[in-house]
């Protein structure tokens, strides 16, 4: 478990992030912009068990529940909004809408970015790589991970050992331990011990890095 | 030719409180006159239900865990944009049924944008300071009467065409696809949350230059 990083609390700013998540994805260059322009230190997490894909929100069964048609009716009004959200993703990205909506098993993505955190200082050019080569050029084999680590100074070997050994594991850990923080949707931020879900929250946490200074942007 | 907006809102919610200020203060600056409608959330069909004490002490319980999560993040967040801009904003002890306070939203709706201003404006503040009932059918008549709203008739409406008024408008609301608060309806487009307001700024503005992101964004400093 060497490799295992708890989340940190002394880095500036935690950024949790889901590969398969086009506002994952949509966030990245406004993150990336905020830690560069302010130098902050940062922890790359990854996030792969959103509140929304959990069994908890699913409706009981009809015969049980009074409000059955209601949810039923809510939820579908809900994905129409999910829906209209994707297609404006995919024209903020420049993207197709089809990419949006690959189905794409995040979890080896998730796994390799813990293992790049072990081993590497700076996780963003993977997580750049991930994001590209899944919402760009459509590709969601499990074999990209491999292959965009073959590209980074990281030993394939250790990288096996991890995913068919501990790193499993650690997931699980991480998302318990976000979930504990409060982090439980894509993207999530953490500044100061606070949770911040969603990219716009940039805006903000931009203010609060930079010292609080002038009219807060509310 | 004026454009028309509408914004869904929910006296109950804390997300569409902190959401009132930046809208008037988008209209105002692009002249436009907002069309307030009521969506009463049923928020215990999708966040289960709770009864907490004066002290926060959990009376009641029927959520799971990872509700429990959704609904104290959601606190948090608007708490801490609302504490930003100096508004109080008190975490309810209960899960209300807001649907009188819509209905007095649509009856002051009928009397004009400045009473329905005043019955808002009043309406939220004392209800995150936790100074409103708003279930109790005299003390929203009450408002409304100190909102400047000609009260005469209002608890037939209540009773009658406002109540079957307010619960079509939520079937409606369901068909359209509306389903939380704050929501924004302009040139057919369809945006829920008040982050979204750059990109209803961008319709204001006359839908040129590159469509914006989502961003709580500084509406009321522009």
């Amino acid at each position: 478990m060497s490799q295992f990083k708890q989340v940190s609390s002394t880095q500036d700013l935690v950024i949790c992030l889901d590969f398969a998540d086009p506002h994952s994805y949509l966030a990245l260059t406004g993150s990336l912009a905020l830690v560069k322009d302010l130098n902050l230190s940062v922890q790359w997490l990854p996030l792969s068990a959103g509140l929304s894909r959990l069994s908890s929100r699913q409706p009981m069964a009809l015969q049980q529940d009074p409000l059955a048609e209601y949810k039923a009716r809510r939820a579908q009004a809900r994905q129409k909004n999910t829906e209209a959200e994707l297609r404006r993703t995919s024209r903020l990205l420049d993207i197709p809408l089809a990419n949006c909506r690959l189905p794409f098993d995040a979890a080896i993505a998730a796994i390799g970015l813990l293992f790049v955190n072990g081993v590497q200082a700076d996780a963003s050019g993977y997580i750049e790589a991930v994001f590209e080569t899944v919402f760009r050029r459509g590709i969601t084999s499990n074999m990209l991970v491999t292959k965009i680590l073959s590209g980074l100074d990281v030993d394939l070997e250790d990288w096996q050992h991890f995913v068919q050994g501990p790193g499993p594991e650690a997931l699980q850990q991480l998302e318990d331990e976000l979930l504990s923080l409060g982090v439980f949707s894509s993207p999530g931020y953490i500044h100061r011990g606070e949770c911040y879900h969603g990219r716009q929250h940039l805006p903000l946490l931009r203010w609060y890095l930079s010292g609080a200074k002038g009219a807060a942007p509310v | 030719m004026s454009r028309r907006l509408e914004v869904y809102i929910d006296y109950k919610s804390p997300y569409a409180f902190i959401a009132k200020d930046p809208t008037y203060a988008l209209a105002e600056e692009f002249d436009v006159e907002i069309d307030w409608l009521p969506l009463t959330l049923n928020i215990g069909s999708y966040l289960g239900t709770a009864k907490v004490s004066e002290t926060g002490d959990v009376l009641e319980n029927k959520r799971s865990p990872r509700q429990w999560a959704a609904v104290k993040y959601a606190y948090m967040d608007a708490r801490r944009y609302a504490s930003l801009r100096g508004l109080t904003l008190r975490g309810t002890q209960k899960i209300w049924d807001s649907s009188i306070a819509a209905i007095g939203m649509l009856w002051a709706r009928q009397q004009g944008a400045s009473i329905l201003k005043n019955y808002t404006d009043r309406v939220y503040t004392r209800f995150w300071r936790r100074q409103l009932d708003i279930e109790d059918a005299q003390v929203i008549t009450d408002l409304l009467h100190e909102a400047g709203a000609n009260v005469e008739g209002f608890s037939v409406y209540l009773a009658g065409a406002g109540r079957e008024e307010h619960d079509q408008l939520q079937e409606t609301l369901l068909d359209l696809g509306y389903f939380g608060v704050p929501t924004y309806v302009i040139d057919g487009e369809v945006y829920f949350g008040r982050e979204q307001l750059p990109r209803v700024r961008w319709h204001l503005a006359g839908a040129t230059g590159p469509f914006p992101d989502i961003a709580y964004d500084t509406m009321l400093n522009s």
